[in-house]
């Protein structure tokens, strides 16, 4: 149950209770206080009444029996008084022997004791209900406030770190929501501060790589140079790779878009990715108005990693806006598959054993540039074995 | 044989960037820093000029514009940045081409040599070619704006003469990048950018249309 619904029945709760009890001391007092001064007017009747019975004048006083409460109530020369079911009022004394009584009906105040019971739940209703509506209200405010403090911590969890809640007011929840504000712009310059310090490192590491590089290739040929040359080639690949994750990272990335058709996407990538024998299926093939260089550099990037880390055959499928690559590989472990699922390609894949030699950044890159592209990125494993990477483009 | 000028302040890929395009059969000299650079240019033009960006004493980027001013001789730069800022104002100083530090010395010789075929370029049609005030004769490789004479650096001449090959046609990124550049497909497409901006500033803005998504044209 909801804050709002929870602080709503509250509220009516507390609004119907409070009527409850004032109606019923009202009603309550003003039966008592209605009786009681019935009791005396019906009593000062009698005496004036038995004064003029004294005197011989024609009364409407009775000789004879009254409820035995009020014949048990009396004594010789005392008065009292008696109410009958509620319904009717007697007044008597008793003088030398004999009962004298006098009467009447209480109907008149019942009515007037309804009329208030009346009037006192037709209040009580409208005051609950009002009360009930102010509190919806409120309660819905401030549930509606509390919902999107939370949202905007899940757009921040999910990665979006211009998300802000901007409260307004004093009270607590904008209080929270300043202190959440305050947290995701700390967040923000800490990662881009240390996205800075990443492309800076890499960038510094470009030269002397550049030398190594360009070096390497003068040895003279034999195994040891090959050895060098493979390692400053490995070298030279991650020095851009983690540059390309800086920038992606950087959100700076704007896409350059022309019209292509997709199979001719997937053939070119497949020959940029240099992986041998993978196989283009174009089941159809669609225009698609997109940066053929980002385009190109995801599926390559989806077919190294199938070579690097399935097994051969690795296909790639064109179908319209999408693009699938598929290895018949063991396919993604279930945890990894549930991390990509979730949170998306984990740069070098630390913390999986199952993959001995990491995952590189071929995935974060991969979906990086998705990112930049409007284009959607998704995982899954094959009923038969091996991976299957998804992108759709438009 | 080629001569070629390098100007870098890695003693490292400058020593042995110099062995490799040697081994390529080129005669390259080199300097340290852009006013060394500069000294070594005006004492030689060489037939291309390879600049870092980040040089010491005069920065790489003015000392391609420098060069500029004096004469239409092939740059590429040469840097460790890659990013959008960087290589459009070193195209915009002047540069030819643009490649990124680590590279492949095949790579690079593959860059000179695409820079020094634009230079010798062979005439691809004999008749003078004309687009209204606009003419250009193909065989002294002169362009003429409403008579007067344009100076066009090879490379924005080379990508005129495609333009004017085929007048109205679009022509994308990657087709300019291939036929006057001479990138199979992984060149960067903001050198055709700069460069179709730099033909603009010279012949007038309004003859080379952007076709948004699609590329550039000629209008007829």
């Amino acid at each position: 149950m909801g804050l709002r619904a929870k602080l709503s029945l509250v509220i009516v709760g507390m609004s119907v209770l409070v009527a409850t009890v004032l109606s019923l001391l009202v009603h309550t007092r003003t039966a008592v206080v209605t009786l009681d001064s019935a009791r005396r007017g019906l009593d000062a009747e009698l005496t004036s009444t038995l004064i003029r019975h004294q005197e011989g004048q024609d009364t409407p006083l009775a000789a004879g029996d009254v409820p035995a409460p009020l014949a048990a109530a009396l004594g010789e020369g005392t008065r009292a008084t008696y109410l009958q079911d509620g319904t009717t009022l007697w007044a008597a004394t008793r003088a030398d022997g004999q009962t004298l009584s006098l009467r009447r009906s209480y109907e008149a105040e019942n009515a007037e004791l309804a009329r208030l019971d009346r009037i006192l739940l037709g209040s009580g209703v409208a005051a609950a209900l009002f009360a009930s509506g102010v509190g919806l209200v409120v309660a819905g405010g401030l549930s509606s406030r509390i919902r999107a403090v939370a949202r905007t911590a899940a757009h921040i969890a999910e990665g979006d770190l211009s998300a802000r809640v901007e409260a307004r007011g004093r009270d607590e929840i904008a209080a929270v929501g300043a202190a959440l504000d305050q947290m995701a712009d700390a967040l923000r310059a800490r990662l881009e501060a240390e996205r800075r310090v990443t492309a800076d490192i890499a960038h510094e590491l470009r030269t002397p790589v550049a030398g190594l590089v360009t070096a390497a290739g003068l040895l003279p040929s034999g195994r040891p140079a090959e050895l060098v040359r493979d390692s400053a080639a490995t070298l030279r690949r991650l020095v851009e790779d983690i540059l390309e994750v800086a920038r992606l990272d950087a959100s700076a990335e704007t896409p350059v878009r022309e019209v292509r058709s997709s199979g001719a996407l997937a053939r070119r990538a497949v020959v940029a990715s240099g992986v041998p024998g993978v196989e283009v299926v174009v089941a159809g093939e669609a225009e698609v108005e997109t940066d053929p260089r980002r385009v190109e550099r995801i599926l390559a990037n989806l077919v190294t990693n199938a070579a690097r880390h399935g097994a051969p055959p690795v296909r790639v499928n064109v179908t319209g806006f999408s693009v699938t690559v598929r290895d018949h590989g063991p396919g993604f472990p279930e945890p990894m598959l549930v991390m990509l699922r979730e949170h998306g390609p984990q740069r070098f894949g630390t913390g999986s054993a199952a993959r001995e030699d990491g995952v590189g950044l071929g995935l974060t890159i991969a979906a990086g540039q998705a990112r930049v592209l409007g284009a959607h990125l998704s995982f899954a494993n094959a009923p038969d074995g091996g991976a299957i990477v998804r992108l759709d483009l438009a | 044989m080629i001569d070629v000028l390098l100007v870098e302040d890695d003693p490292v890929i400058r020593e042995a960037t110099g062995m490799a395009l040697e081994l390529y059969g080129m005669r390259v000299r080199t300097a340290s820093d852009g006013l060394g650079g500069l000294a070594e240019f005006r004492a030689r033009p060489p037939d291309v000029a390879l600049l870092d960006v980040m040089l010491p004493h005069l920065d790489g980027v003015s000392l391609a514009r420098r060069i500029r001013e004096g004469g239409e001789t092939p740059i590429i730069m040469i840097s460790a940045r890659s990013d959008a800022i960087d290589v459009i104002n070193a195209l915009e100083a002047g540069a030819d081409d643009y490649v990124t530090k680590p590279f492949d010395a095949a790579v690079l010789h593959a860059r000179i040599r695409a820079v020094l075929r634009r230079v010798a370029m062979p005439g691809q049609a004999n008749a003078p070619l004309a687009f209204g005030d606009l003419a250009i004769d193909v065989e002294s490789m002169e362009v003429r704006l409403r008579g007067e004479r344009v100076a066009l650096t090879p490379t924005e001449l080379k990508l005129l003469l495609e333009f004017a090959a085929e007048p109205g046609v679009v022509l994308s990124r990657d087709t300019l990048l291939n036929r006057v550049w001479d990138y199979a497909w992984d060149g960067d497409t903001r050198v055709v950018d700069v460069h179709v901006q730099r033909l603009r500033a010279k012949i007038g803005n309004d003859r080379i249309e952007t076709v948004r998504g699609f590329g550039y044209k000629l209008r007829r």
